[in-house]
């Protein structure tokens, strides 16, 4: 029965299909259309009444169209109102439509349910994304970056798929800080990586940001939540779209790396005779037996390797996208097709993705509807990253036998055999549906449900091979094969319920239900002592030793929702929100939470002291929102005391042993949690908002302002035990965050003329974060130092470069500053090292000369010498935007820019055989070189982190740069529209910065070497 | 319209259970019920002693704080504080040390709390609650020898508010505990050998080596160790408890082949006489820990990627970590077999030609009580001896003094490694100086040297006086991990 249904359902379709390619008309019309102004509409939709024949207008306006003869034209185009014209034996139509103001009035969707855009309560940003997917971008979130007002998108890494940090106004968390993202009604999880979707699809994005609006969303509202629409299909002819584009990537800036093999030789021999250790580079061999030529050897032209030309390459990456769409007024459908490379700029460092999607949209009755929408992606990535491009440039890549050259056993770094040998490749397949099910139950009342479910499972194998590689070397061979699915479910059921009472008073009811469920199940195949390699992961049971381990998570959350909108005169609107969540993540001690939220809003231009006095505004509307909203970012169980396992030889054989902690590793070391706290709950959100909305001179001017303020308290934190606990980590709550700002977004149409056009916008946020608690003492520790800082550690131990974490929340500060010693400057003699309190190697000139900052004689730039050094959440990021259109011509700009935000540059002055930033260590100190901000250089110095090690952060950064230029298509009937463009991404970057780049992770310490790519697209789009 | 209420009711219907049952973990209240599950918590506890978290500081701390080794170039602050006698409270090796002596004494702490009372068969029982205990005893002895004043631990942590608020114990209480425990244990503990498990002949020796402690710590006037009440009466309890070990059992004996002691190629040898507790790690391991790399930490970063000592047994390469210092080399007695035998000064290939020698610097002679021939790749069975029969032996001598007991049991050492009787005739004060120095030799690169020099008060006499090292701080005790005080004010 099933499959008959999906055989008629597509015999139906193809059906319909049908039905928009035939032509059965009689006569044939024509003409133009115009605006009252006297200019030409394009892309307005011509169609035949009640059938699905129809055109739209090129670009002068005109059309042409076969129609039967008795026919009734419906003429239709955003933004003006539509028109009937019974043909009437007519041939010729010269159409004037005139503008209708109240279809400016966008749609917004604010979860569950939409509103004029007018109407909104809260703060809610929309964007129209269809002309941003002209720019590459593995996720649609990467082409939100600036453009937001509220929304903080940074982009630490280039490489292939990876994700996005998404802040909406701050981080109001310790652990979890990431917006929910909803697609298409169907709560998807985190925002940052939305891969599945492609960006091509996707027509709009809702950004939701107050309580008001995201507290609907209850529980994982705290971040705020970012809806994503794709698109649907339209009333009238087929109309299907091309786009195909091919990006050039290549480094934005130059490696700042040894590429000198003198300069290699010199300054690691100085380093090493500093530290009291004889050179390296004599001429001979090394305890591993590995030749390093001298210096005058070098410099009579020794042979080097370029490893940095070896491990990158320049990428050439296409990506293919078709959409079809169309529809009656009974059934619509939607198709795309997507297909792009992802290649990155390291050799071998794959990723290719197909995406399918196909929507339909059937009226079963007069009042019921039923759509579904189907989301397939499939993955491939072959992953090469990490191989070592700052390896010692005298390395040769083979050795005198023709064998990868290794320095000593345990060099595992030849990136060359690394990239031969080494296997690491996955399958991602993904796949979203929903389907939606809508009764109009009568005028005032109407039932919706949504059923929907996604799939995610990827497929990896690898193979670490002997010799080459650490694992593999040690278990002569290792061969993986992992395997991941998540499946989610969420059904929704809702009624809402419509009326106007009296003429002035209309209210909208929404009630209903939502139930979620998640699991992740995960498995690892594991084998190793491999006799042959040469199969790789193929075939694991040809190893000596085979392991197994599994896990499954799973999730549920069960809710009720509702709101209410009440609107007087259509000028007062408030709105008033609740959700009550119940959560399996939740300790049996908190199992629900309520999240109430209410909102104001006044149409002021709807008053007659406005529409009389100043007719030239559109809109002013203040609005006002309070309310609560949570974070569940709890793990699953960690309610309870869970047992962990392990492995233990004893009477000749491994067995396994169970017992308290569950291992997690942290390089060769261990972390142990498994203790559990049955109180854990929801983090939860106190939202105020303040707001104004403002359009004037025919919406030539768009304006508006929020200021909010968010208190975040039972903060959750993986609070670090003392070792004598015999646990590493718990999760608590305990803390809270303050969260303060403003966020301004000005749109203005300077010319707005029939072919030429201009616009600008700025977007500007300003965000105060400051730490108000850090929970009680009884639950977590806290640290005070001398001056009166109460703090804990957090973010990555840089156990070998400082010993120590170097992150902070402290009290009555933003979140992760920074916490280290203060560098005076240079010691020029030991005299000075001595007399300022130092002893040792450190009161050597050459030296860091740290302040005693607490001023008792004692400098102890690893203890009490120690306070808050910097800040890395930025001051304010704002962004410009520009667009021009002239003819055929068109032109977008978009500048990001960030102010303010400390960031570490951790690779500052690191030795070793790349050289971290070569172009600070050639500037040493030396007693021929004294004025200068570098020290010595000396391999064994006991670093502390200090403020020498952190730069302004501010950047503004030309993001992406458009020209485009619609060919005239007007002669060819076939096509509609016609246009190539180009598109440069990352095109400069203005900073003061002196390391790789600015933009970096939330904490703000900047690891990264590599340079961020620079890229160029050159595409076409055309529709038909 | 039938079809429509089916389909809302089929959407109404996805509903779940806000309360899962954990498929994939075991729960505390769960478990420990059958003789099974305990004996896989005891296993759990010794499990803790494989991490590297634990192995690497074990060897790290004694072998580079004493005249026996240094570390190699670029191993880092961590290791070098040990070797120059200037640590501060960041030594990660330190911290790592402490933090997982107390999983593991949690995890021993869960066992003695879980088999208190047991449904299953009642010596089982016992024998758990005895391996607890002797893990308890293990940890706590480590950490006072290591740190002096620490936290002591007698109950699992299980809840929150167990998890803060411990505070130092006094070093006296500290041994109160051990020597309560231990005595316990050798109440509960049968006699029995299973490589890895502690049985009640451990139990004895690992009290015979806290009685000896206490004994010579006070009678030698080592720091902090003045609340012992008598020196004798220690003496004594240490002369008795090594006893037992020694006269009283027939299961762990003295190994006449020197070269067997440290053998670890087939399961006998592994498992042989000598060893009364070790950490076990086999070469089949699937991850370090598993198995071991210790080899590799002796053998210089320059000897050959695949060799042969000079008896034919072969070997891979390095890393070198631990650098053998001459001075220590050249005071052993020339015939000795420990120095000439269990120590390498060539490395042949495999007709028998030299390949290698020392040639100065990091690249030294180094000890062959980490070797394994059938080791692959970099992995082998090699591991920390934790209580041999031959350091019980002369804790037996030393405590014994210069009696024919005393005299017999070093001369038994001395025999095998190929040296002549004792000196007859010394007074007890220079018998027990020679029995210490009799364990430099005896139990080298074993992780004993740095604990024997501070419990005899010796560190500046030996470290300074003889070696001429510089200490800075920390001679007798480490300090506690800053963490430590961080995290629990």
């Amino acid at each position: 029965m099933k499959k008959l249904k999906n055989k008629s359902f597509v015999i139906f379709l193809l059906l319909s299909l049908y039905a928009s390619f035939s032509f059965a008309q009689k006569i044939k019309v024509s003409g133009t259309v115009m605006s009252e102004l006297g200019y030409s509409v394009p892309g307005t939709s011509i169609v035949e009444k009640n059938t699905p024949n129809g055109v739209s207008t090129d670009f002068d306006g005109s059309f042409s169209l076969h129609v039967n003869d008795n026919a009734t034209l419906v003429i239709s185009s955003m933004g003006y109102k539509t028109v009937e014209i019974p043909i009437l034996g007519k041939s010729t139509f010269n159409i004037v439509l005139s503008e209708d103001i109240s279809q400016l009035d966008e749609i917004v969707i604010i979860g569950y349910q939409t509103v004029k855009k007018s109407d909104v309560t809260g703060a809610v940003s929309k964007i129209n994304t269809e002309d941003l997917s002209e720019i590459p971008a593995n996720s649609v979130e990467e082409l939100l970056i600036g453009r937001v007002s509220g929304l903080v998108i940074g982009n630490p890494s280039d490489d292939p798929g990876a994700g996005l940090n998404v802040r909406i106004r701050g981080a109001s968390s310790f652990t979890a800080t990431t917006p929910l993202i909803v697609v298409d009604g169907f709560p998807l999880g985190d925002a940052g990586n939305l891969k599945q979707i492609n960006p091509a699809d996707i027509v709009s994005v809702e950004v939701l940001k107050d309580a008001s609006a995201a507290a609907i969303y209850g529980s994982r509202g705290a971040n705020g939540v970012i809806l994503v629409t794709t698109r649907r299909g339209k009333e009238g002819k087929m109309v299907v779209d091309f786009t195909a584009n091919a990006t050039f990537s290549d480094f934005a800036t130059e490696f700042d790396i040894y590429k000198n093999p003198v300069n290699l030789a010199v300054l690691t021999d100085e380093g090493r005779v500093n530290s009291g250790l004889l050179p390296i580079y004599i001429g001979g061999e090394d305890v591993n037996g590995t030749y390093f030529p001298s210096i005058s050897e070098i410099r009579e032209g020794y042979p080097t390797t370029d490893y940095v030309d070896y491990v990158f390459r320049t990428t050439l990456n296409n990506n293919y996208n078709v959409s079809i769409y169309g529809g009656t007024e009974k059934t619509k459908y939607n198709f795309g097709l997507n297909f792009n490379t992802q290649d990155g700029v390291v050799r071998d460092n794959d990723l290719s993705k197909v995406t399918v999607s196909f929507g339909i949209d059937q009226k079963l009755t007069d009042k019921v509807s039923l759509s579904t929408n189907m989301n397939f992606s499939r993955g491939e990535r072959s992953d090469n990253g990490g191989i070592s491009f700052d390896r010692n440039i005298l390395f040769p890549i083979y050795d005198e036998d023709g064998n990868f050259f290794k320095a000593n056993d345990n060099d595992f770094f030849n990136p060359a055999a690394l990239t031969e040998l080494r296997i690491n490749e996955t399958t991602t397949l993904d796949l979203i549906s929903s389907s939606i099910f809508l009764w109009e139950i009568n005028e005032n009342l109407k039932f919706k449900s949504q059923f929907n479910y996604s799939l995610g499972s990827s497929f990896q194998e690898r193979y670490f091979p002997d010799t080459y590689t650490q694992l593999g070397f040690e278990g002569k061979g290792v061969a993986f094969n992992d395997n991941f699915q998540n499946q989610r479910v969420v059904a929704d059921a809702y009624f809402t319920y419509n009326k106007v009472f009296a003429e002035k008073h209309a209210l909208t009811l929404l009630a209903g239900y939502s139930s979620e469920y998640f699991e992740v199940r995960t498995s690892q195949l594991r084998s190793q002592g491999f006799i042959n390699g040469s199969l790789g992961a193929g075939n694991l049971s040809l190893g000596n030793e085979q392991r197994t381990s599994n896990n499954f998570i799973e999730t549920a959350l069960s809710s009720a929702i509702s709101r209410v909108n009440y609107t007087f005169k259509e000028k007062v609107l408030l709105t008033f929100t609740g959700r009550l969540d119940g959560s399996s993540n939740f300790g049996s001690n908190n199992k629900y939470a309520f999240f109430p939220s209410g909102a104001i809003s006044w149409k002021m231009q709807k008053e007659p002291f406005i529409e009389d006095g100043a007719p030239f505004i559109d809109q002013l509307k203040p609005r006002l929102s309070y309310g609560i909203v949570g974070n569940q970012a709890i793990g699953p169980f960690e309610t309870l005391n869970r047992l962990g396992n392990g492995r233990y030889f004893t009477n000749g054989g491994f067995v396994t042993t169970i017992g308290p902690n569950i291992i997690s590793n942290n390089g060769i070391f261990i972390e142990s949690r498994g203790l559990g706290n049955p109180d854990l709950k929801w983090e939860t959100t106190k939202v105020l908002n303040a707001g104004l909305d403002f359009s004037a001179f025919n919406h030539r001017l768009d304006f508006s302002f929020d200021f909010y303020n968010k208190l975040t308290d039972d903060l959750l934190v993986d609070s670090a035990l003392p070792p004598t606990s015999g646990f590493d980590f718990l999760r608590i709550n305990a803390g809270e965050i303050e969260n303060q700002g403003i966020e301004l977004s000005l749109n203005y149409d300077v010319i707005r003329k029939e072919d030429f056009k201009i616009s600008a916008g700025i977007i500007f946020n300003k965000n105060e974060n400051k730490v108000i608690s850090l929970g009680s003492p009884e639950s977590t520790r806290v640290l005070t130092d001398d001056f009166g800082n109460q703090f804990r550690f957090t973010g990555t131990n840089f156990r070998d470069q400082y010993r120590s974490r170097i992150n902070v929340f402290a009290i009555d500060q933003p979140i992760n500053v920074f916490y280290g010693a203060v560098v005076r400057g240079i010691i020029q003699s030991e005299e000075e090292g001595l007399f300022n309190g130092f002893t040792g190697a450190a009161a050597q000139p050459g030296e860091f000369l740290y302040e005693d900052i607490n001023g008792d004689g004692q400098i102890d730039p690893f203890g009490a010498d120690r306070t808050i050094i910097g800040d890395p959440n930025p001051d304010f990021t704002a962004s410009l935007t520009f667009d021009m259109s002239y003819k055929n011509w068109e032109l977008t700009a978009l500048f990001n820019g960030s102010f303010g935000g400390d960031v570490a540059n951790i690779n500052k002055y690191s030795t070793g055989a790349g050289g971290g930033q070569t172009s600070n260590l050639l500037q040493r100190w030396s007693t021929d070189n004294r004025s200068t901000a570098f020290p010595s250089l000396r391999e064994n110095r006991n670093v502390a982190f200090s403020d020498w090690w952190i730069e302004d952060g501010s950047f503004v950064r030309i993001q992406n740069v458009r020209l485009g230029y619609n060919l005239p298509v007007k002669g060819i009937k076939a096509i509609n529209k016609a246009k190539v463009y180009f598109s440069g991404d990352n095109l400069y970057n203005f900073t003061n910065y002196n390391g790789i780049d600015p933009e970096v992770n939330l904490q703000g310490t900047d690891q990264n070497r590599v340079p961020r790519l620079r890229r160029l697209t050159l595409g076409v789009d055309i529709t038909f | 319209m039938k079809n429509i209420y089916i389909a809302i009711f089929a959407f109404v219907l996805v509903s779940c259970s806000l309360d899962p049952e954990p498929t994939t973990f075991l729960s505390d209240s769960n478990f420990y019920n059958t003789a099974e599950e305990a004996n896989s918590a005891v296993l759990h506890s010794y499990q803790t002693m494989t991490f590297l978290d634990y192995l690497r500081p074990y060897l790290n701390i004694p072998t580079t704080a004493s005249e026996e080794t240094f570390p190699k170039e670029g191993e880092g602050l961590n290791i070098d504080q040990f070797e120059i006698f200037n640590v501060d409270d960041k030594n990660q090796n330190l911290e790592q040390f402490f933090r997982l002596s107390y999983i593991g004494l949690n995890r021993a702490n869960t066992v003695i709390e879980k088999t208190e009372e047991v449904s299953y068969n009642k010596d089982l029982g016992n024998k758990f609650q005895g391996e607890g205990l002797f893990l308890r005893s293990w940890h706590h002895f480590m950490l006072v020898r290591l740190f002096g004043e620490v936290p002591l631990k007698t109950s699992a942590v299980d809840e929150l508010s167990e998890v803060f608020g411990a505070e130092n114990a006094s070093i006296e209480s500290i041994y109160n505990t051990i020597i309560s425990d231990l005595n316990t244990a050798i109440d509960l503990l049968p006699i029995e050998r299973v490589g890895g498990r502690a049985d009640k002949v451990a139990a004895q020796a690992l009290l015979s080596k806290v009685y000896i402690t206490m004994a010579s710590a006070k009678s030698t006037g080592s720091p902090r160790y003045e609340w012992v009440s008598s020196a004798d009466t220690y003496y004594n309890l240490a002369s008795q408890t090594a006893s037992e070990v020694i006269n009283n059992q027939s299961v762990y004996t003295f190994d006449p082949d020197l070269i067997h002691i440290y053998d670890v190629s087939t399961p006998e040898a592994f498992n042989g006489p000598e060893h009364i507790f070790f950490i076990p790690q086999d070469r089949s391991g699937l991850i370090e820990g598993e198995f071991s790399k210790l080899s590799k930490f002796f053998i210089p970063a320059n000897a050959p990627s695949s060799s042969f000592l000079p008896d034919g047994t072969a070997t891979h390469g390095g890393f070198g970590v631990y650098v053998t210092e001459l001075p220590f080399l050249s005071s052993f007695n020339t015939n000795d077999r420990r120095r000439n035998e269990l120590v390498i000064d060539e490395l042949h290939d495999a007709s028998g030609n030299i390949r290698w020698t020392p040639s100065g610097g990091e690249s030294q002679p180094f000890s062959r009580k980490y070797i394994d021939p059938e080791f692959i790749g970099d992995n082998t069975s090699t591991h920390p001896f934790l209580l041999r029969y031959s350091d019980i032996l002369l804790i037996y001598a030393e405590a014994q003094g210069p009696t024919t007991e005393g005299y017999n049991a070093v001369n038994r050492v001395r025999n095998r490694a190929g040296l002549v009787d004792l000196l007859p005739g010394l007074s007890v004060a220079d018998f027990r100086d020679k029995i210490i120095e009799e364990r430099s030799f005896e139990l080298a690169f074993e992780g004993h040297r740095l604990y024997d020099l501070r419990r005899t008060n010796k560190i500046q006499s030996v470290l300074t006086g003889v070696y001429g090292k510089t200490i800075t701080n920390s001679a007798y005790f480490f300090p506690i991990p800053a963490i430590e005080g961080e995290l629990n004010n």
